[in-house]
């Protein structure tokens, strides 16, 4: 009996994917699909609203002639290049590092808490269990308005069993709705584009600490 | 219109312009198609337009389905591999998978409970090299073959099956190995 190919495991194992005739007779490929499928469905594409309705673009398409898209190319090339002049994106502040410090713990699952006061120049993040991924930074975010504004940094280029940092809120009167991690690439993104790891939103008393499970 | 009308039936309808079925297909389609272009395409206005060039083609070209030759779903993202190809061959670009979703506010607590599985899943991803990863997320997310990977990345056929093998070898083996820890699965062949 022959097992699947690479090529046929992989296929099997993207969402929604019908499975194969061989997969219900063949325990070991079973477990080898059910492994990976949910391996790789922990980092899988999350669905993402669309900026238009089916009726603008139903209307789009309606009123669309060549005549009109030609114009629209002539006017939109020249505006881009000046709002590209005008608005080049700058460099957010760079928060300081505060305070950090590692002590050791036994095995356990990763784990972050914050705490932050609404209008408190600095909060601290308490974070447990960080496995070791070279290359990767997890980048926390406090948003607002759906802007993110990036407050600590951490390298994940080895385990680090318990990290205590205290970070600095830039307007620390704002109205930030929720503090997210993702990981990134590198450090100092202007916005996040790394899978997200960790969301709590920010409650609105002023002294409650937002901790979340990791 | 009825959340449990098949998709079928809306595929039917809209093959005869039908602007509500269309919405429909739309609003249980789109978002999980924009999830998948973004995860290969790093700009979010790029990923808009090829989203809608899927749906474009959909309304206009929606004869083309043959319900008997598979589903809606598999159709839809035949047509996102399709206008995703087209958009990298234009271009002159590769995919860029190691840039996947930005975050997003407003959805409350529901994914703390995810957030172990995740970084236990990047830490295993992570022994991958970025070819082996960005094959098997070409392959598994975007459900592309791997002769169509190897034109997306300009990379001879033999070397993408290569990335394929090695880089599902090094799954297998990390998950065995957790497998074996907990005292349980069947012996691989």
């Amino acid at each position: 009996m022959a097992h699947l190919t690479p090529e046929q495991l992989l296929h099997a194992a993207g969402p929604g994917r019908p499975v194969p005739d061989h997969v219900r007779q063949c325990l070991s490929c079973q477990t080898q699909l059910d492994d990976l499928a949910t391996l790789l469905s922990a980092v899988a594409p999350a669905p993402e609203p669309p900026s238009l309705t089916a009726g603008q673009l139903l209307s789009r398409w309606a009123e669309r002639s060549p005549r009109r898209a030609a114009k629209s190319w002539l006017v939109a090339i020249p505006l881009t290049l000046a709002l590209l002049g005008i608005f080049m994106p700058q460099p957010p502040p760079v928060p300081r590092q505060a305070l950090a410090a590692t002590v050791s713990l036994p095995f356990a699952q990763p784990h972050a808490s914050v705490r932050w006061q609404r209008g408190l120049s600095y909060g601290r993040l308490t974070l447990t269990n960080l496995p070791a991924m070279p290359g990767r930074v997890l980048t926390f975010w406090f948003i607002r308005n759906g802007s993110h504004v990036p407050v600590a940094w951490i390298p994940l280029n080895h385990v680090q069993r318990r990290l205590v940092l205290w970070f600095q809120v830039p307007a620390p009167d704002s109205s930030y709705q929720a503090i997210g991690a993702t990981l990134e690439p590198a450090p100092y993104r202007l916005a996040p584009s790394g899978p997200r790891v960790f969301f709590a939103p920010l409650t609105s008393s002023a002294s409650k600490p937002s901790p979340a499970r990791g | 219109m009825s959340e449990s009308e098949s998709d079928a039936e809306l595929m039917r309808r809209v093959k005869d312009r039908d602007a509500e079925a269309f919405n429909a297909l739309y609003n249980r389609y789109a978002p999980r198609l924009l999830g998948t272009i973004r995860r290969f395409l790093r700009d979010p206005h790029e990923s808009e337009d090829v989203l809608q060039n899927v749906f474009f083609y959909i309304w206009h070209h929606g004869t083309v389905f043959r319900p008997e030759r598979g589903s809606v779903q598999g159709f839809l993202f035949q047509v996102m591999r399709s206008r995703l190809t087209d958009h990298f061959r234009r271009n002159a670009r590769v995919p860029d998978v190691m840039d996947p979703l930005p975050d997003a506010p407003g959805e409350g607590l529901a994914e703390d409970d995810s957030v172990a599985g995740r970084l236990a899943a990047e830490a295993i991803l992570n022994l991958l090299s970025p070819r082996e990863r960005q094959v098997i997320e070409l392959a598994v997310f975007g459900g592309f073959s791997q002769p169509e990977i190897a034109k997306l990345l300009r990379a001879p056929l033999g070397s993408v099956k290569s990335w394929s093998r090695r880089g599902l070898d090094k799954l297998r083996h990390k998950l065995s190995e957790q497998e074996g820890d907990s005292g349980h699965g069947p012996p691989h062949p």
